[in-house]
């Protein structure tokens, strides 16, 4: 370690003061660059959320259970529901086939498609093959019920 | 959803695998600046120097500072770096002594230096006493493990930098010491170490057996004594100080001495058997040196006692013959291990790479280590006194056959019983004829200069 | 400032800062001959930095983040690229730079908006087989190469794109399935295994084994995906013979690769220092030359290595500018990449497509940096960006171009929205005409 250290005192005091001061300037503001392009990913993330959000309408799935309430968010085009493990939203029961449905969205709209599920897909307590959702509806597949309700708007959003 | 998550956490993955490996590259290439920078083309190098500052090496070295045959006695030891010899210290240690860091860069006025163990002037001396014949020399401390002279005659003048590569003698470029020579009677040595774990030594000194010259083993074939009217009914102890090629015969035959032990104590101490395996080597500071080989077939088979007396296929080279001698000399069966550079220093002269002392596995008990050292002592005290004056020196002979018969290379293996200079040594003389400097005055002129050498340097 | 309506002032302002500092570093410490290339130079980069910057301004997209990274890159690069062996713009590089910003766009228009360019896979695939062919029968004798006058096109580099394309479409299209013997396979998955699996024997028969680990990745990246992604419909006993069956391929192709590959996967450069392992060796020995901070810009010896801007490009930089700025503008390269999990796409066909860009990156990265420092064995590939070469920069910027499609995607129904909206706009100035010629 002290052979680490008094190398690099050697090594500073060998360098001519401008070449020393440059190369680690040009270290830096590499660097400075690096972070400054992370920020900005971060702020842009945040404004492809915001847009995402008008996409998708602002929507949420939430289902209650007996102890506790679940949220799901919709964060893509595509979600399979399914009580499959790779399914996008996981329902763990018996009667939900493994791929029953999915939800797809265009220009705000969600649509729920049945995936000729054994059991059915309830909109309203109304058998459906292929419906158009609107915010408060109710999504039954099997014995379990999804409700699709907007999304509290967090401060975060409002900026 | 789900599945975007998961090629998240898949590149993050990847990415995350990417940085390790080229966090471990970073890692790698710094700490191996040294060894790249020491391929390359042109670089500049550091001096070698002795352990009394000494210079060894110096690559501006010229005729007119240092006097043209300056080099002369370690030329093939310590080599240069011009790339012509490979196995020398200059060669395997290049990355140590160049002026380079990594942090640094190549620098004008660095510190780099390696600094060995040698004694140069005494080594030198050494070296003129072998006069007109070939050879070569080594000695160590059994403590400690620094080596003080190393020498391989007919050497290399770095100085003439290979402008008369075709005038040199054969093995020029080669420093004997670690390479493989026929052992001789040295191997007696370990034969008798072999009985001695195998029989244990009060078993031992009560077999004797009778030489009339000649003695005609089991399988019919005779083996001849070099005394040629015999040396009668001798115990170990005598016959190790005769050199008895037929007294070792009968050994090896005899029952209580099966072959398997032989072989079992030979491994332990390096040799490799019937080709079973693969060679060791020695490594001392960057340079390879081979151990030992041997052939053992069968108890009554010529070659196999011929193997026993250090002819036939044994082959040994002359530093692992010194280095057997600290595990005798300290009494514990456990060689201390050379090695030749005490100490570097880096580019801004920071001490780096300080000798440790190391030591060998288990070769053989403690018992048989300080009965073998007692037969040695016996045989320096009635054959070889006035090595040293004052002090028991011990040793074993031996002469050893090569180029079929035609030459006779001499050799001298001992250790000095001086807890104030442990030295094991090692001594060899090429096709030595009678008449000629002899191995004990090789090795008096060895341990008188060193021993000055050493008591005055250090005070 | 742009049209997100966020401020990049803080990025755009170190952008330049970057650059010029680097041009600093090149006046006082680098082999400044002739004043007038030094100025050439900071011409170019600033002028490319500057009307890149005007260009952006006119595009709408959520994201520029990658637009000023790739320009901060290519840049760096073009300065690196001008001052091996003496200082002098290098316009060949300034070029395939511009190129690189070309193909970024193109990439990104092509790709931005997800459902069109699957319907439009077909044109993908015909493309793939234009260029198959025109590797067979076009290519010189390395089959790499297609000489068009001066220039030179290495038509094997604009398959990745495309692999990568064809790869996210087969892994969204899985509804329609037939059952071939005991699997049941979709179209378009059976089409990414064809496809896959002429690639690799094409490179093959090229001797183009360079390019195979990085197709072998994209190709794993999409079944990784393919098995995870919903519909996929595969047990998990599936998923283990696959794993067996791929890694006794590998074995396979280690024990009886042919004797060329053979050759360079053991090859101990030291022992054959002059031979077979003089680039590496050069290049180890340069790396350890610079240092920490390297020997200054037009200083270095590597200049004189064969492909020492191409294949060992990273110890070229090493050697001029330093270990620390090389890996940290590698570093750059890896941000870039990054930004994709700060800002993940939001449907399943950009998400496979970034994921087969960040395989594609990494793995060419992988071959070239440590494939130089022999850490595995040496094949001749480009390092992304910092190598010369129109065909493997324009394919790069392709790249990245699908990279920022996946964070600034454009939806279907905003397509029919603005046609619906010209569609008005047209249907009221027809009936304002008509008003006039009525009146």
């Amino acid at each position: 370690m002290q052979e680490i250290i008094s190398d690099f005192w050697k090594m500073l005091s060998s360098f001519q003061i401008p070449d020393l001061v440059l190369s680690a300037a040009a270290v830096v503001i590499l660097d400075l660059f690096a972070i400054a392009i992370i920020l900005a990913a971060r702020r842009e993330s945040r404004l492809c959320q915001k847009r995402w959000l008008k996409v998708s309408a602002g929507l949420e799935l939430r289902r209650r259970s007996e102890q506790k309430e679940y949220h799901y968010l919709l964060e893509a085009d595509e979600i399979l529901l399914g009580r499959h493990s790779s399914a996008d939203l996981q329902l763990k029961d018996p009667s939900v086939s493994r791929y029953h449905a999915v939800m797809t969205v265009t220009g705000g709209v969600w649509t729920i498609t049945d995936l000729n599920s054994r059991s059915g897909t309830f909109v309203n307590d109304q058998k459906v093959k292929q419906k158009r959702l609107a915010a408060g509806d109710c999504i039954r597949l099997g014995s379990s019920k999804l409700y699709l309700v907007r999304r509290p708007v967090s401060e975060q959003d409002e900026e | 959803m789900k599945s975007i998550r998961r090629v998240q956490k898949l590149i993050t993955f990847l990415l995350l695998v990417f940085l390790a490996a080229f966090a471990f590259l970073i890692y790698k290439l710094q700490s191996e600046a040294g060894f790249y920078i020491s391929n390359a083309s042109k670089i500049s190098l550091g001096n070698v120097y002795d352990r009394n500052g000494d210079v060894l090496f110096d690559p501006d070295a010229d005729a007119q500072i240092y006097g043209n045959d300056y080099f002369i006695d370690i030329g093939n030891l310590i080599g240069d770096d011009s790339r012509q010899m490979n196995n020398t210290l200059v060669a395997q240690n290049m990355g140590m002594l160049a002026n380079f860091s990594f942090m640094l860069g190549e620098q004008e006025d660095s510190q780099a230096a390696i600094y060995t163990s040698l004694d140069h002037k005494v080594n030198r001396k050494v070296y003129d006493a072998f006069g007109s014949k070939n050879g070569c020399a080594a000695a160590y401390n059994y403590l400690t493990g620094e080596i003080y002279i190393c020498l391989s005659k007919p050497s290399v003048n770095i100085l003439n930098h290979y402008s008369d590569l075709d005038s040199l003698e054969s093995g020029s470029l080669l420093c004997k010491v670690f390479y493989p020579t026929v052992p001789g009677s040295t191997q007696k040595i370990s034969t008798t170490l072999a009985a001695l774990e195998s029989m244990g030594y009060d078993n031992l000194i009560f077999k004797s057996y009778d030489c009339s010259g000649v003695y005609t083993n089991l399988s019919g074939k005779d083996i001849k004594c070099h005394l040629s009217e015999g040396h009668g009914t001798q115990n170990i102890s005598e016959a190790f100080a005769n050199s008895c090629n037929p007294f070792f015969a009968q050994l090896v035959e005899d029952a209580g001495l099966p072959l398997y032990d032989i072989q079992k104590t030979y491994e332990k101490m390096g040799y490799l058997v019937n080709k079973n395996g693969s060679q060791k080597y020695l490594d001392v500071n960057g340079i390879s040196a081979f151990t030992a080989s041997t052939t053992l077939a069968d108890k009554t088979d010529f070659n196999t006692q011929w193997g026993c007396m250090g002819q036939g296929e044994t082959l040994v080279s002359p530093l692992q013959l010194m280095v057997w001698q600290s595990a005798i000399a300290n009494q514990t069966g456990i060689a201390t291990d050379p090695y030749l550079i005490s100490y570097a220093t880096t580019v801004s002269g920071n001490p780096v790479s300080q000798a440790r002392t190391s030591y060998s596995t288990q070769m053989f008990s403690e018992t048989s280590a300080s009965h073998m050292r007692e037969i040695m002592l016996e045989n320096g005290r009635n054959n070889y006194s006035g090595l040293l004056s004052g002090t028991d020196v011990g040793v074993k002979s031996g002469t050893a056959q090569v180029e079929n018969g035609e030459k006779e290379n001499s050799l001298l293996v001992g250790f000095v019983d001086d807890i104030n200079f442990p030295v094991a040594f090692c001594i060899e003389i090429d096709d030595r004829k009678k008449g000629e400097v002899t191995t004990s005055d090789i090795t008096r002129v060895l341990l008188q200069n060193l021993y000055e050498s050493l008591h005055t340097s250090g005070e | 400032m742009y049209q997100n309506k966020l401020s990049y002032s803080g990025a755009v302002t170190l952008l330049f800062l970057t650059h010029l500092s680097m041009l600093g570093l090149v006046f006082i410490r680098g082999s400044v001959v002739a004043p007038l290339d030094f100025l050439k130079l900071t011409g170019a980069v600033i002028g490319l930095d500057i009307i890149y910057l005007l260009i952006t301004l006119s595009y709408k997209q959520m994201t520029y983040t990658l637009d000023f990274m790739l320009l901060g890159i290519l840049n760096i690069s073009l300065i690196f690229q001008s001052c091996f062996g003496g200082i002098g713009l290098s316009v060949k590089h300034l070029i395939s730079c511009v190129m690189c910003l070309a193909a970024c766009e193109a990439g990104f228009l092509l790709t931005r908006n997800h459902e069109k360019i699957r319907k439009h896979k077909k044109y993908i695939y015909l493309l793939i087989i234009l260029l198959f062919i025109s590797i067979i029968f076009f290519t010189d004798n390395q089959k790499k190469w297609i000489t068009l006058g001066s220039f030179s096109i290495q038509p094997s580099e604009f398959i990745k794109p495309c692999f990568i394309l064809v790869c996210a479409a087969s892994i969204v299209e899985l509804h329609e399935k037939l059952k071939i013997g005991f699997f049941y396979l979709s179209k378009d998955s059976l089409i990414l295994c064809i496809a896959a699996l002429c690639i690799f024997a094409l490179q093959w028969w090229c001797h183009d084994l360079g390019s195979l680990p990085t197709f072998g990745m994209i190709f794993l990246c999409a079944l990784f995906c393919r098995f995870c992604y919903p519909k996929a419909k595969i047990s998990k006993r599936a998923v283990a013979i696959a794993c067996v069956a791929g890694v006794g391929i590998l074995i396979a192709a280690w024990m009886f690769a042919p004797e060329y590959v053979q050759k360079r996967l053991h090859v101990d450069i030291w022992a054959d220092r002059y031979g077979d392992g003089y680039q590496q060796c050069e290049a180890l020995i340069g790396i350890a030359k610079g240092g920490w901070l390297g020997v200054g810009a037009g200083n270095g010896s590597l200049y004189k290595i064969f492909a020492h801007d191409s294949d060992i490009v990273f110890a070229t930089i090493c050697e001029e500018w330093g270990l620390l700025y090389a890996s940290l503008t590698v570093l750059l390269i890896l941000i870039m990449l990054m930004t994709v999990l700060m800002n993940p796409p939001k449907n399943y066909y950009h998400a496979m497509m970034t994921a087969g860009v960040t395989a594609a990156f990494l793995m060419q990265m992988s071959l070239n940096i440590f494939g130089s420092c022999n850490l595995i064995p040496f094949t001749g590939v480009t390092l992304p960006f910092l190598s010369t070469g129109g065909s493997s920069m324009m394919s790069c910027g392709f790249l990245v171009g699908m990279l920022k499609a996946g964070q600034s995607p454009l939806f279907q129904h905003e397509v029919m929205k603005r046609k619906k909206q010209k569609q008005k706009q047209k249907s009221a100035k027809s009936a304002q005409k008509q008003r006039r010629a009525n009146s």
